[in-house]
């Protein structure tokens, strides 16, 4: 078990600035999810923490020493990538033993471990089949079980999941946050994936473009964005983020959105972006969960007008898309009252709606300023 | 209108049986494929596009008998997971190709590019080759391809599987309104059930190699018409309970149950079955519906808007799903009610009663 101490580090191929002075601060045992975007640093971030890249500037430290120097192999570091790297030849109870074996553990012990491994993946009754026999989600139970096995004091895992089916990929899920609890390793989670960020991590580090935007635990991250890449990235579905210029109309702030559509701003959001520094663009952000229909709630709640445009079915609930003029809302139709071409009354409740400068991207008025 | 119909269609392969096949596509409609991977979901693409040929069953497309149409007769476009777009050509070139193939005039060649450029806003991004495209642009051209010849229907077989999760929420909504606003008939295939679930008018459950159940979303989702169906539909999937039908008829008793959940299935007195009970319909609280389930639990997956309680009943696991956010730890027992409205119950043979 180890802790990591990830400091200002710099990593460019070529031109391209692949990771920016990032720093991150990770405790033994932490379940720790690198999320973002397609091409944001994530996995460059993981293979600087492995040892199979080099940081240009900056330092990894493990419980404060650095690793500089030591072989990957020696580093007892575990993997799991998107792709399981098994060998298919051989059967499942000699996968499982094998990093055993390398580190010459004995062979009462390595039959103890590899049967209470299976039994945990539920893997037993396969031990003496070729790993090629098995399901796709098998493949990953076993290469997962493969690399808990020898106990890696750091376990990376890069996308282990996305290659899954959608209800495997939920029981996996559960899984492998009771892997982790039993084991208490330090664990590092590399994922485009929120919800699989939000369920399984105890902190998540949000990349975008090399940069870190913000880290912290996924409820935090979930209430408080600090930013508005964050605001949209973290959430499903996707929060609403209505972008637009502040207009003062005599004592009445507006936001006036592109293609027409105004929203009076009122309560908390409109004080927010009062007491933020000149702000002329403005966005507002509210969850899909927060607005509501019918009947006004409390006095500040903003009210707007559109018309139903799509309906979806979204797990239990389905999911309406409101059109206000050229802008479209996410909201819930809770009670299955809606149809589309409605023309429908709704509501944004004001203490819940987020405010963000649009130019620089940050939150105003947030709890942790 | 019906543009694709299949009746009774059958085709047999060395080691799997696709069908009988029967369904019906409509024209204008969004008409899911869902199914795990080999239940025969692309088998019926092929089908449609005449790349295979069916062993016995009529297959019509507009009316017409599909055997009498060559591949390149059936006005059937195709978008594929990996978009198969040709790397060295660029937006404008990919769009046209079908069209050039097809000896199109240079007048009509110019009257639908203009006409797909404008659907699907793609005009900025013509001159651009597809390495220079971002995932959603490059869907964009893949489906301008295929909208580029007029065509009964266009096939989508995973067109979005292979994009961040954040960008295939957004590409589901764009494709839905491409397809509202053109009045296209698509037939859309996938393995992701939330994705079909959510973009479909209607969707067709496939379960080895057979048709298990075709509804509009909702009612596949609320009513499932068998245990095999209900498995495979919702996210965390539903919770399965065995037990059997009281005496009377008019309760469930589980094995894991402590209390008697009230049901009416006066037909099935006694019979073995399954209650179902999807995450959501369960009540973190102790109640006039209190089932007695002794819950011990293991994870909490916060998700922010929800979340998700996994608990543990002997060695079952039991999702629960509730709204917002919760002080729950693992470790901690739990009783919870369940909504007695929203209860599936299955016989031995995994048919809903």
């Amino acid at each position: 078990m180890s802790s990591i101490q990830i400091e200002n580090v710099t990593k460019r191929f070529g031109d391209f600035t692949a990771v920016q002075e990032l720093s991150l601060d990770i405790k033994e045992g932490e379940f720790v999810a690198l999320l973002g975007p397609s091409g944001c640093g994530k996995t460059t971030t993981m293979n600087m923490i492995a040892g199979l890249e080099e940081p240009n500037s900056g330092k990894i430290n493990f419980s404060g020493k650095s690793l500089a120097g030591m072989r990957i192999q020696d580093r007892n570091i575990g993997f799991v990538f998107q792709n399981y790297a098994i060998f298919t030849h051989l059967s499942v109870r000699k996968n499982l033993a094998y990093g055993l074996e390398v580190k010459k553990v004995s062979r009462s012990e390595i039959d103890r471990r590899v049967a209470a491994m299976a039994d945990r993946m539920s893997l037993s009754h396969r031990l003496d089949q070729p790993a090629s026999s098995l399901s796709v989600n098998e493949m990953q139970k076993l290469a997962i079980g493969r690399s808990a096995i020898v106990e890696p004091r750091i376990f990376l895992l890069d996308e282990p999941l996305s290659n899954l089916d959608a209800s495997f990929r939920a029981y996996m899920r559960a899984e492998l946050k009771v892997l982790q609890q039993e084991f208490g390793q330090t664990m590092i989670y590399v994922t485009h994936d929120q919800i699989e960020a939000m369920s399984l991590a105890d902190k998540i580090a949000i990349i975008d473009k090399g940069k870190l935007m913000q880290y912290g635990a996924p409820l935090e991250i979930y209430n408080d964005p600090h930013n508005r890449f964050v605001a949209n990235f973290v959430g499903s579905p996707r929060m609403n983020l209505i972008d637009g210029e502040l207009r003062d109309e005599g004592g009445a702030l507006k936001l006036m959105v592109r293609g027409g559509a105004e929203v009076p701003l009122s309560g908390r959001v409109r004080s927010d972006f009062l007491n933020g520094r000149m702000v002329t663009g403005g966005s507002i952000g509210i969850r899909p969960q927060d607005i509501y229909f019918r009947d006004r709630l409390a006095p500040e709640d903003i009210e707007m007008h559109g018309v139903v445009e799509v309906l979806e079915r979204v797990g239990p609930r389905r999911l309406a898309y409101i059109q206000v003029l050229k802008t479209v809302f996410l909201a819930f139709d809770v009670q299955d009252q809606l149809r589309i071409g409605d023309e429908v009354k709704f509501f944004l409740p004001a203490d819940k709606c987020m405010a963000f400068d649009l130019s620089s991207g940050l939150r105003l008025g947030a709890a942790y300023q | 209108m019906t543009v694709i119909e299949f009746r009774n269609v059958v085709k047999t392969y060395p080691e799997f049986r696709l069908g009988p096949i029967n369904l019906a596509v409509r024209q204008g409609e969004f008409f899911g494929i869902f199914g795990p991977p080999s239940s025969g979901k692309t088998s019926i693409l092929k089908l449609i596009l005449g790349l295979l040929r069916q062993d016995s069953g009529e297959i019509e497309l507009s009316g017409r008998d599909a055997r009498e149409l060559e591949v390149a007769e059936r006005s059937i476009s195709m978008v594929f997971q990996n978009l198969a777009l040709f790397p060295h050509m660029t937006g404008r070139e990919n769009i046209v190709f079908p069209l050039v193939e097809k000896g199109s005039s240079e007048s009509e060649i110019t009257k639908r590019l203009d006409f797909v450029s404008e659907v699907l806003h793609v005009s900025h991004i013509l001159h651009k080759s597809p390495a220079q495209m971002s995932g959603g642009e490059r869907q964009r051209i893949a489906l301008g391809r295929a909208f580029a010849a007029e065509n009964r229907a266009t096939l989508l077989d995973e067109p979005i599987a292979a994009l961040d999760a954040r960008l295939r929420e957004e590409m589901r909504v764009e494709l839905k309104r491409l397809q509202r606003e053109n009045n296209q008939t698509f037939v859309y295939v996938s393995h992701d059930e939330e994705e079909v679930m959510a973009i479909s008018d209607r969707v067709a459950v496939m379960i080895g190699g057979v048709i298990a159940q075709i509804g509009t979303p909702d009612q596949v989702y609320s009513s499932p018409n068998s245990l095999a169906v209900a498995e495979v539909i919702g996210s965390p999937p539903m919770n399965f309970f065995a037990g059997r039908i009281s005496d009377d008829g008019a309760s469930f008793i589980g094995d894991l149950l402590e209390r008697p959940v009230p049901i009416t299935a006066t037909g099935r007195k006694g019979e073995a079955a399954t209650l179902g009970i999807r995450p959501e319909d369960f009540w973190l609280a102790d109640g006039q519906q209190e089932v007695g389930l002794n819950l011990s639990i293991s994870s909490i997956e916060p998700l922010g808007g929800y979340t998700i309680v996994n608990a543990m009943v002997g060695k079952q696991i039991v999702k629960i799903r509730t709204p917002g956010q919760v002080t729950l730890s693992p470790g901690q027992t739990l009783r919870v009610s369940i909504d007695q409205r929203r209860l599936h119950v299955f016989d031995e043979a995994g048919n809903r009663i």
